[in-house]
């Protein structure tokens, strides 16, 4: 997958490295900003009331 | 490192036309009839790029060393000088020629040029040195002959079959060799013949080089297949091919371009259309190598496999193919290489760029008829892969073995990959979230502080009828008081807010909306996170009986003292019936009742209950804080209250 990824990308090496780093800053925003905020209410240790 | 880097032979067929004029009349001796075809320095050129690749290889070119230097100190170049100077050479080693320093390109495709002019006289000269040189050269030597005359004609997709179209060019060219060779002119044209008799000194030069190269491809071979590719680079196969077999006067050139890998051919394909091109005579070329060097020697399967692989890879520089070329061309096809060559170059710009260096050089490597359609079939495996379009040819060679290293390279990178996600939540749980929450506490304190400086108190509303009853409804998520605990530090300081649902939590401290508000009768309960978001409560476990906990609204610090004996183990079973803290399962909602683990209990204390997960990290339990309101509220007129200083 990674090396599909970077054969894919163009650019040569230079075009590849910044493209790899967009990827990845594309994907860590994504996963922080998007999926971690919906599945955190999901996960069981960011429950602190008490209740019924 | 290698004389086959070089990509000296750049097209410049000016150039090399001139060398070869040049040196055909010092070479006038070797060459002299040949001279007539330009584009055939083949011999000559041989001769040099064996020289150059044996050089390569060993530091200083044994032969040429001597004859170079006098041609000049780029041995890099194995200009049509050289070329001259190699069919000299042939007779002559120490002759070389290399006048002209023009010639970046190894040897190779310089030499091709010179060649057809020295070519002819080269072959010649080999062809009596061939004998004894040595009889595989002889193969490879005369092929590229034959092929470098005609390359300068359409012949060069005639390939080695050549004897065709690269007959009537190369038989001219050969002629000429032919002349100076004892062996017959036209059997080296029509094929490989010639070039067995072709090998001159060169061809003992190459030889060496060959041998060399071959032992590295057998040892790369031997090897791995992966890192055949690897070795094959270093251009062992056409060596190799020539040495082997005397077939490879047909595969001399195909032999190089087989060097490169499929595997990699797609790879580098994707940085360059251009190579698609190539791929194709390459393809060819490997196609010819591989039947070729089958039977010479196991090396040349492996170096074909390796070839193959790396095919692709070098394809993509031009100056693979010059190296392809410079073989080729020592092989003597160069005539017809460079038919092929402009073909492709017209078919890629990148291929023209290496064309032009074996079009001056008369590439060798020209496509032969039978190579185009080799091609066809590997064209469409290779080329695609160098097109990056055609993955198809790799694939299918994909074994069983290299199919099941995809599958678990693919679980290992999903794996991985979630390793990773795992880790980026963790750092987000405990670090990002904090981050945020800071901004969001920042703008919630700066929201109340205006709210209040409004005049406007969210606690205040309608008189409770009874103690411990909601007076007034706060908008969920809007804060309504800051929260002190001294022991935690000065800068210790939360905006509570309303509600305890997973978005109020985010934003701080969280007020059940059940319990009373700071100050009233009853208990005052707020949940906070223990980890992320701000870690409100994180250190909760740190207070001891007697700890202030200070809330403030508009018009009052209410200061909060944990239950207990001050200084005793807040755990302790206080006065009041229940202690200062305890650890409770998840559903026991009775801690937050008006009076703590006595539901339905009146209250008449004025209390305060914190809580938070337990242990760190999870929600398995719940630790509870509890607390009773220690003298009148302060108004905040008056400044800070003692308990915000510790006391």
């Amino acid at each position: 997958m990674y090396g599909w990824i970077w054969r894919k990308l163009p650019g040569g090496v230079p075009g590849k490295v910044i493209g790899s780093a967009i990827l990845i800053l594309a994907v860590v925003a994504l996963l922080f900003l998007v999926v971690f905020p919906y599945v955190d209410p999901r996960l069981p240790f960011s429950d602190v009331t008490v209740n019924q | 490192m290698d004389p086959w880097d070089r990509p000296a032979p750049q097209g410049r067929p000016d150039e090399w036309n001139q060398g070869d004029r040049a040196p055909a009349g010092g070479w006038e001796t070797v060459l002299p009839p040949v001279g007539g075809a330009p584009g055939k320095p083949e011999h000559g050129g041989a001769g040099v790029d064996e020289a150059t690749a044996f050089m390569s290889q060993w530091g200083p070119p044994p032969l040429r060393p001597t004859e170079e230097p006098a041609g000049s100190p780029e041995w890099g170049r194995p200009s049509p000088p050289s070329r001259a100077g190699a069919g000299r050479s042939a007779d002559n080693p120490v002759v070389p020629p290399r006048g002209r320093p023009d010639w970046s390109g190894p040897a190779g495709p310089s030499a091709p040029l010179p060649p057809v002019a020295d070519a002819p006289p080269v072959q010649p000269a080999s062809g009596s040195r061939l004998p004894t040189t040595s009889p595989a050269q002889p193969a490879g030597g005369p092929r590229p002959p034959s092929a470098s005359p005609t390359g300068g004609s359409p012949a060069r997709t005639a390939p080695p079959a050549a004897g065709g179209p690269g007959l009537s060019t190369a038989p001219p060219a050969q002629p000429a060799g032919g002349p100076g060779l004892s062996t017959g002119p036209p059997a080296q044209p029509a094929g490989g013949s010639q070039l067995p008799s072709a090998p001159t000194e060169p061809a003992a030069e190459r030889w060496i080089a060959d041998r060399i190269a071959a032992d590295r491809s057998a040892a790369g071979a031997g090897a791995d297949d992966d890192f055949a590719g690897y070795w094959a680079t270093d251009r062992p196969a056409k060596r190799q091919t020539r040495p082997t077999g005397p077939d490879d006067s047909a595969t001399d050139e195909p032999p190089n371009r087989p060097g490169t890998d499929e595997r990699f051919a797609g790879y580098w394909v994707t940085d360059s259309a251009a190579e698609h091109p190539p791929a194709g005579p390459r393809g060819r070329a490997r196609n010819d190598a591989e039947q070729r060097f089958a039977g010479p020697g196991g090396t040349a399967g492996g170096e074909k496999a390796g070839g193959e692989r790396f095919a692709g890879y070098w394809a993509r520089d031009p100056g693979d193919r010059q190296r392809a070329v410079p073989d080729d061309s020592t092989e003597v096809m160069g005539p017809f290489d460079v038919g092929a060559w402009s073909r492709d170059a017209a078919a890629s710009p990148a291929r023209a760029r290496g064309q032009q260096h074996q079009d001056d050089g008369a590439s060798p490597v020209t496509a032969y008829p039978d190579e185009v359609a080799r091609k066809g079939g590997r064209g469409g495996e290779q080329p695609p892969g160098r097109g990056g379009g055609s993955g198809g040819p790799q694939r299918p060679r994909r074994t069983v073995g290299a199919r099941i290293r995809t599958f678990l390279r693919g679980i290992g990178q999903t794996f991985i990959t979630l390793g990773l996600v795992l880790l980026l939540l963790a750092v987000y749980e405990v670090w990002f979230t904090d981050l945020m929450n800071h901004r969001t506490q920042k703008d919630l304190t700066t929201s109340l502080q205006q709210q209040w400086d409004n005049g406007d108190d969210p606690t205040v509303g309608t008189a409770p009828a009874r103690p411990g009853e909601k007076v007034r409804s706060i908008p969920l998520g809007d804060g309504f008081a800051l929260i002190y605990i001294p022991e935690f530090g000065t800068d210790y300081v939360f905006t509570v807010v309303e509600g305890t649902g997973a978005d109020e939590l985010n934003e701080g401290p969280g007020h059940y909306v059940d319990t009373p508000l700071p100050g009233a009768v009853g208990n005052v309960a707020i949940a906070g996170h223990r980890v992320g978001k701000g870690s409100p409560f994180l250190n909760l476990d740190k207070l001891k009986a007697g700890s202030a906990i200070v809330i403030r609204t508009r018009s009052y610090w209410y200061t909060y003292r944990v239950v207990g004996d001050p200084g005793s183990n807040a755990d302790a079973v206080s006065a009041l019936g229940f202690p200062g803290r305890e650890i409770v399962d998840p559903s026991d909602v009775g801690v937050i009742a008006p009076v703590p683990d006595k539901p339905g209990a009146t209250p008449t204390r004025r209390l305060l209950t914190l809580t938070t997960c337990h242990p760190k990290f999870t929600a398995r339990q719940r630790m509870v804080i509890h607390a009773e309101l220690d003298g009148a509220p302060f108004p905040v007129g008056k400044g800070t209250p003692p308990s915000m200083t510790g006391s």
